[in-house]
């Protein structure tokens, strides 16, 4: 009878690439789809920043590194990268812009139509932030992220970190037109 | 300071600080629907690409890092060797000298050939390595 060991002794150190990225998968599409959805703001769109994202890690899966927490730290900075990158598909784009922001009337009552301006409103607004500045307002106003944790995942000091957030809050207020204008770091 | 006063919430009159305001119509206006997850179907097909991209991508670096390898192997091989024979050169064949001493030469007719044949020679080495040869022709006549 083999003991436990030993059993951890004959099993391999490391795991394959392939075994890795499937526990990476598991571990991170969820919460990538839920900041893609957030900074691009289509779900479509969403999907397929993750792929690539994903995609992506599978290419350069031996230069992945190796602790779980800089893996999902590698992950979200490619997701913010691909953002930045101009990764977008007008067409995709379009399509859900014609699905989701424009409400049926037979159901749509003056609450609903309501909540879809806001929703709008806060997407351009939103959209109207670096990628950078979009992913630490994502993270830690809508995700309740710590500025420390924001910081470790996007590879930046907290006080970088920190920096970027008030000059995020301050743009994001202009374009919201709300009594927030006014917000001092 | 009246009982009904001091059983007011002290932070009821306190400002709501602004960057909450915002966070409030930030969340108010989330571009993600609660509860929205992926969805299994795309989330299956998400993964199997990644693996069948892993599964492809792989191999080929195996490959290249195969080559890489070879490529080196064979360079510093041809050095090496390379090398070996800059310290033992190989003789040149010095057609003038060679012909005027041995059969090897290219001899310019038969008759010259026989009375090269017939050559003595004295050979010797100078101390600074520089090697005399001194032909002997028979037939040599010096008077005038």
């Amino acid at each position: 009878m083999i003991s436990t060991t030993e059993t951890a002794l004959l099993s391999p150190t490391l795991p394959s690439p392939e075994a890795r990225l499937a526990d990476l998968f598991d571990a991170h599409h969820q919460r990538l789809y839920r900041l893609a959805r957030r900074m691009c703001g289509h779900a479509e769109e969403a999907h397929d920043l993750v792929q690539e994202c994903f995609l992506r890690a599978a290419r350069h899966a031996r230069r992945l590194p190796t602790s779980a927490q800089g893996a999902e730290a590698w992950l979200v900075r490619t997701l913010v990268n691909l953002c930045r990158d101009g990764y977008r598909r007008a067409e995709v784009r379009q399509r859900a812009e014609e699905t989701v922001l424009r409400p049926d009337p037979r159901t749509t009552d003056d609450h609903t139509e309501e909540r879809l301006v806001h929703r709008r409103t806060v997407r351009d607004a939103l959209d109207s932030l670096d990628p950078k500045r979009r992913a630490i307002i994502v993270l830690h106003e809508l995700e309740d992220q710590p500025m420390r944790e924001v910081a470790r995942l996007l590879g930046i000091t907290p006080v970088t970190a920190r920096w970027h957030l008030a000059k995020a809050r301050r743009q994001l207020a202009t374009v919201l037109q709300s009594p927030t204008s006014e917000i001092d770091s | 300071m009246t009982q009904r006063e001091s059983n007011q919430d002290p932070s009821a009159d306190r400002p709501v600080p602004r960057h909450e305001l915002l966070r409030d119509q930030l969340r108010a206006g989330d571009p993600l629907a609660p509860g929205e997850t992926m969805s299994s179907l795309p989330a299956t097909r998400m993964r199997n690409a990644m693996l069948a991209e892993v599964r492809h991508t792989t191999p080929q670096r195996g490959w290249r890092l195969a080559a890489v390898a070879a490529a080196l192997s064979v360079a510093l091989g041809s050095a090496y060797l390379l090398r070996l024979s800059s310290d033992h050169p190989i003789p040149v064949n010095d057609g003038g000298v060679v012909a005027a001493t041995g059969p090897s030469g290219s001899p310019s007719s038969t008759s010259d050939r026989a009375d090269e044949l017939n050559d003595r020679q004295i050979q010797f080495i100078t101390r600074g390595g520089t090697r005399v040869i001194w032909l002997l022709k028979p037939k040599l006549d010096l008077e005038p």
